[in-house]
């Protein structure tokens, strides 16, 4: 009996198969554009989306790839109402279906970052095709379109590679981050706190143009409120802790123009309220740094003193940093990107209740009491005199 | 409808069962020309069979044998000859067989026959028969000269430092192999006959200090009740000591080596020795065993450790692989990185078939060409190579007609597969299987055939010893040979006793 | 008759009833109703172990005093026709249970795996491997279950691994910022949800072992996975599981491993095992409650009913994107529930103290 009813499931399995046709929406590698960046501006003479995808131009494939192939990307330019109808357009031009899940970039325009990410962003978190794990690129003083067609300046011959390592570049320099299609939702569901996101301009070089990394755009309200460029950036990420890596130039201390690499820093935000009722963020930054270069000088020995007194300017040098970068963010621009709003809704609900309504008017008068220690632990190959 | 199919399916076969002769019929008589009749009657015109009439001091007798079958000179020398040239032999036809049987001939093994049956099988498995014209009972001289091979290498399990003694077609040198290497009179052998033509000898061997004494009488039971006509290899029985439920996995150890063989009964299995075969049968034969070879005994733990996770990760490649390629194509492009996706996407872009078409085609070209390899003459087998490395490997994918990854997917699936040998049949076909879900359901079609294949092979359970002990369910005593090897300090304190293994 | 019962370990039993759980909690919906805030999903997860633990108590007493056959056997001892009554509400229980489970994954993977079509195919072949599973028997889904124990043990420890060092403390929202009520009514409401109690109850003539250290065990371990998984999902992704289906999911996409990327797809088949085993379970657990309902005869056949019945019902199921609100109402399993889990097994306590029934160690 065992054996009959294992034989009939066996041929009513084998007879699903047929349906194939029906069953899964397959799309075959060989069926397919292979998208790896999106750009999508707000064109507001058509009233409609622009949208241009950088994807895999198969154009120079030979069979079997024994001659080797030449990877060139592809670009193709659609518009549509809506961002999806835009990017399904794509098909009237190329015949078959985009796939998304090699899509190495998003970037957004100006106009759409100015407009709202309302209207541009949510086919990123609804559509089933698109990954949450994408980053996500403000396109700064040029369209998205530019940025996704600017020339290729790194190892990969595919331009959004290159796009995605710039973003990812602040793992190594802190002078940007790179945030990710969830990263921003969270940042936007976040009541009190500002988004933000990586900002890529573009550098002429002879006829052509350059990506290039130039720090980030705030947005508040999921509107572009404004940039910080590379050092307030870096000033930043240190007040949120996010600093694994970088170098401070200092053109002025104690031995010249010095350059110190940042081997480790840490981040500690205190909460206080000050008896007249005001908030007060206690932020104590301390960081080990490495010198890597200073003036050439006939004697290349520092001394103590020297090291002291370079210490001290590095304190004040990232101190100036971080005190200009919070009174433009919560002064000037009266936006939160430091999850000021979020620590205090952790720590102090009652508080939190009793601001959260008027955030934006409890900003500019937020205290702050940045301490930075600095720990310059090796001068590189030289020794202390 | 279907027992339309089964009626007229039985009526192309001829039945098995031969009318059976009554005991009573076949019983040897006094009168030896009676006796002489039946045989010439049953034997007919064959010529092999030879009937030599001799006159035992006055009296009748004739020898049956089987030219080819025995030893003349063995026959002659010291069987006839001494009969013969006997003196002093009592008058009565009685008393000559008894003196004949008791103390003429001396040199060889001498067995009593009452049915003429008998006399005629023995003849033909190389005795020599002697009538005596006046008694009801026959003798049966062990003279057998038949040809056969001798020992060698085995051809199919191959160890680099295991012995060079593989098991032979004849059953009697295959127990002295074994006997050879258990010198223990709890080895036991009981000889069977199965197939009603054939009357094939399946020796049974176990070890009767371990073995599980229910095992073994579920085991003689089906042997009893098989119904054969030939039996001519060990897997026509194979089946029959299998396990009931449909599965894809065998859960019968097969092995040419009696070294392997010995370990076996060393760990409370039963063996078969099917006379006419070099390959034995084991039962119960689990999962894990086809893992295992004499080779990891005899190298260091951890280098043993490491061929073994190797051996278990070929396996998995072998079938799951290729279908894995074919789901990436077709539904998870994600998983490929960049490079390599643009490498792919262009050389299937020039074939003309669908990645799960062009995986099955060339997957069963490849099993032609083995299958092909294997049977052919050595002669033209470099010919064939040079055909397949050609066609297949080259013209085919400058001509567009198949993609270079999907070639080297097929060439590692091949080499992975032959690392287990053994177990190359259901591999070969489950590749198959997986290749088509893979095709059409993407990795979670894979994962869903993967967990039904994992529970079909934990459904088994031949002997009461699950087929997938000692990994399901985990006895970690008997895990420590399974994907590890530990050392023989810790091997050595506790043997493994297979039918245990159930929980 | 007892000769005949396949017998496996209390380890691969509560291994089985635990992968039978992971499939739900990983494509939970966080059920953020009115105002319940990231962390109060957190809190109310040993809340909800709690309720489950005091609703499992008849469950415990029925382990304690026999083990060697299951409920109906105990309830048609009773009486045969409240042995044919609570066969029915067996079925039914562990009907929806297969009905639920099957809309959810339907759901999960019309979103995430096969979208735009018509997965109905794919639920059938799902149902069809089910059916094949449970015919083979519940030592053989136990065994398969150990195995995609390890599986599933080692994408969760490799995920979790990846994405440790992801966590922001200050994604957790402040515990019971709306209250308390919500939270506690939202542990309460996922209790009658886990319908693998009724499982226990049906099974124990198959367990070798200690059935309540084992249960104990079970549920400690369901809800330290929880825990984790929950911790995990807020510390990584923060307010952005607000946004989404399945928040659980997320966490395998933004899981990376060096060299490769993207590697959702087979963390998350992985659960696609899990609702395999379920199903199986379940299958077979309705083949024991229909022995019991009609006849003794047959034993393979009612597993070929239910799955034409199971079949029917997908079939049929509203494929609106809404529908499956209707199936998680709190009223049909609360209902179910508290019959097959707590009323039923009272019944037979009382009755077996009452009438002095002999009581067998287990």
């Amino acid at each position: 009996m065992k054996a009959k009813i294992t034989m009939i499931v066996l041929i009513l399995i084998s007879m699903c198969f047929l349906f194939t046709g029906c069953l899964t929406s397959s799309l075959g590698v060989d069926e397919t554009i292979v998208m790896q960046a999106i750009g999508i501006d707000l064109d507001f003479e058509k009233a409609e989306y622009k949208v241009t995808i950088e994807c895999f131009d198969l154009s120079k494939a030979s069979g079997g790839g024994k001659d080797g192939v030449e990877e060139k990307p592809q670009y193709i330019t659609t518009y549509g109402k809506s961002i999806e109808q835009a990017i399904m357009n794509t098909t009237k031009i190329t015949g078959v279906n985009p796939i998304y899940s090699q899509n190495r970039v998003i970037v957004f325009g100006d106009s759409i970052l100015k407009n709202g990410l309302e209207a541009g962003f949510d086919v990123f978190i609804r559509d089933y095709r698109t990954r949450s794990s994408t980053p996500v690129v403000a396109a700064k003083g040029f369209t998205a379109s530019d940025v996704v067609k600017a020339k290729s300046e790194g190892l990969s011959a595919f331009p959004a590679s290159t796009l995605q390592a710039i973003v990812k570049s602040g793992k190594i320099n802190s002078l940007t981050k790179e945030v990710t299609v969830m990263e921003l939702v969270k940042m936007c569901e976040e009541k009190t706190t500002a988004a933000y996101i990586p900002a890529i301009t573009l550098v002429k070089e002879g006829d052509d143009y350059k990506a290039k990394s130039d720090g980030i755009a705030i947005l508040k309200d999921r509107k572009l409120c404004g940039y910080l460029d590379s050092n307030e950036t870096r000033a930043m990420l240190s007040v949120i802790n996010e600093i694994e890596s970088g170098t401070v130039t200092l053109e002025k201390s104690a031995v010249g123009i010095s350059t110190l690499e940042i081997s480790e820093s840490k981040t500690r935000v205190k909460m206080e309220i000050t008896p007249d009722g005001n908030l007060k963020y206690i932020i104590n930054i301390s960081s080990s740094l490495d010198l890597m270069e200073t003036e050439f000088r006939k004697d290349c020995e520092l001394t103590e003193k020297e090291i002291k007194m370079l210490k001290k300017d590095v304190e004040k040098y990232i101190k100036h940093q971080v005190d200009g970068t919070l009174n433009k963010c919560l002064v000037e621009y009266r936006c939160d990107p430091f999850r000021f709003g979020q620590r205090l809704w952790q720590e102090n609900p009652k508080e939190y209740r009793k601001v959260s309504g008027d955030w934006e008017d409890v900003l500019p008068n937020i205290q702050t009491d940045v301490n930075v220690d600095v720990k310059i632990r090796r001068i590189g190959r030289h020794g202390v005199k | 409808m279907l027992k339309f199919f089964r009626e007229s399916m039985e009526k192309s076969y001829a039945p098995l069962h031969k009318p059976s002769i009554s005991a009573q019929a076949s019983k040897i008589r006094m009168s030896l020309s009676e006796n002489t009749f039946y045989i010439r009657t049953r034997c007919g015109n064959s010529v092999d069979i030879s009937m030599r009439n001799v006159d035992v001091s006055g009296i009748d007798g004739f020898f049956l044998y089987c030219d080819g079958m025995c030893n003349g000179i063995t026959v002659n020398n010291n069987v006839i000859e001494p009969i013969l040239k006997a003196e002093n032999l009592p008058q009565d036809p009685k008393g000559k067989y008894d003196a004949i049987r008791d103390r003429i001939v001396g040199e060889v093994d001498v067995k009593e026959l009452i049915d003429l049956e008998e006399a005629m099988q023995l003849s033909m498995s190389g005795f020599a028969i002697f009538f005596l014209d006046g008694v009801d009972r026959a003798l049966a001289f062990s003279v057998q000269g038949f040809e056969t091979r001798s020992v060698g290498d085995p051809i199919t399990d191959v160890q680099a430092r295991g012995s060079r003694e593989g098991f032979v077609e004849h059953y009697k040198i295959n127990m002295t192999l074994i006997r050879r290497r258990l010198m223990t009179p709890d080895l036991r052998f009981e000889i069977q006959e199965l197939g009603v033509t054939s009357r094939t000898k399946i020796c049974i061997c176990y070890l009767a200090d371990r073995v599980d004494c229910e095992v073994l009488c579920q085991v003689k039971a089906r042997l009893v009740s098989a119904e054969y006509d030939v039996v001519l290899s060990s897997g026509n029985i194979q089946p029959l000591l299998d396990a009931d439920k449909p599965a894809i996995f065998s859960a019968v150890g097969v092995t040419e080596r009696p070294d392997v063989f010995c370990a076996k009964l060393a760990e409370g299995k039963i063996g078969f020795i099917v006379d006419g075969t070099p390959y034995a049968l084991y039962v119960p034969h689990v999962f894990t065993e086809e893992f295992q070879s004499l080779d990891d005994y005899a190298t260091r733990p951890y280098y043993a450790t490491f061929i073994r996770i190797l051996k278990w990760l070929s396996f998995l490649f072998s079938f799951l692989f290729p279908g894995f390629y074919v789901s990436m194509g077709v539904f998870h492009q994600e998983l490929f990185p960049e490079d390599m996706l643009f490498q792919i996407l262009s050389a299937e872009m020039q074939t003309p078939f669908p990645i799960m078409v062009e995986a099955l085609i060339i997957h069963f070209i490849f099993e032609i060409m083995r299958e092909a390899g294997l049977r052919m003459p050595k002669a033209i087998g470099p010919a064939v190579s040079i055909v397949g490395a050609l066609v297949i490997g080259d013209a085919a994918v400058t001509a567009g007609l198949m993609a270079t990854p999907m070639l080297i997917v097929v060439a590692l699936t091949a080499i992975s597969s032959f690392v287990v040998p053994s177990i190359y049949e259901p591999v070969a076909i489950l590749r198959f299987l997986f290749i088509i879900v893979g095709g059409i359901l993407g990795f979670y079609g894979i994962v869903i055939a993967l967990g039904l294949l994992v529970t079909n092979m934990s459904s088994i359970n031949p002997y009461g010893v699950p087929y997938t002990a000692p990994l399901l369910p985990a006895t970690p005593a008997a895990a420590r040979d399974t994907i590890l090897r530990v050392g023989w300090k810790h091997l050595s304190k506790r043997r493994l006793e297979t039918t245990k293994l159930n929980s | 008759m007892m000769a005949n019962i396949e017998k496996i370990s209390t380890q691969q039993f509560f291994i089985l009833l635990f992968l039978s759980r992971v499939f739900i909690t990983l494509t939970d919906i966080p059920p953020l109703m009115g105002g319940m805030e990231v962390t109060d999903y957190l809190v109310s997860v040993p809340i909800y172990g709690l309720f489950l633990f005091i609703s499992a108590i008849p469950t415990f007493f029925m382990a304690k005093s026999n083990t060697n056959s299951n409920i109906l056997d105990r309830c048609s001892c009773i009486s045969p026709v409240f042995g044919k009554i609570s066969a029915f509400m067996y079925v039914a229980i562990f009907l929806y249970g297969i009905v639920l489970t099957m809309a959810r994954f339907d759901m999960f993977a019309t979103s995430i795996i096969f979208p735009k079509t018509n997965f109905k195919g794919f639920l059938i072949v799902i149902i069809l491997a089910c059916m094949l599973a449970a015919v083979l028997g519940i030592e053989s889904i136990a065994r398969g279950s150990v195995f995609v124990f390890v599986a599933f043990l080692g994408t969760f420890i490799a995920v979790i691994f990846t994405v440790t060092k992801k966590i922001d403390f200050l994604n957790f929202s402040p515990i019971f910022y709306n209250g308390s009520g919500t939270t506690i009514k939202s542990a309460f409401v996922s209790v009658p949800r886990t319908i693998e109690i009724a499982v226990v109850l049906m099974s124990m003539q198959h367990l070798k072992g200690n059935t309540r250290k084992g249960m104990a065990y079970w549920i400690i371990g369901l809800n330290v996975f929880q825990a984790v998984l929950l911790f995990y999902m807020i510390g990584v992704t923060g307010d952005y599981l607000k946004s989404q289906l399945f928040p659980a999911y997320t966490l395998a996409v933004v899981a990376e491993f060096g060299f490769l990327q993207n590697v959702d797809v087979i963390l998350t088949s992985t659960w696609i095992l899990c609702v395999f085993l379920k199903i199986s379970i379940f299958l077979y657990m309705i083949k024991d409650c229909m022995k019991v309902l009609i006849s003794k005869k047959y034993s393979n056949l009612y597993i070929f009913i239910s799955t034409i019945i199971v079949s029917v019902i997908t079939f049929c199921l509203n494929p609106e994107a809404y529908s499956i609100n209707h199936l998680i109402k709190p009223i049909v399993p609360f209902i179910l529930y508290s019959i097959c889990a707590i009323i039923i097994p009272c019944i037979v306590l009382i009755y077996e103290k009452v009438k002095g029934v002999k009581i067998y160690e287990s």
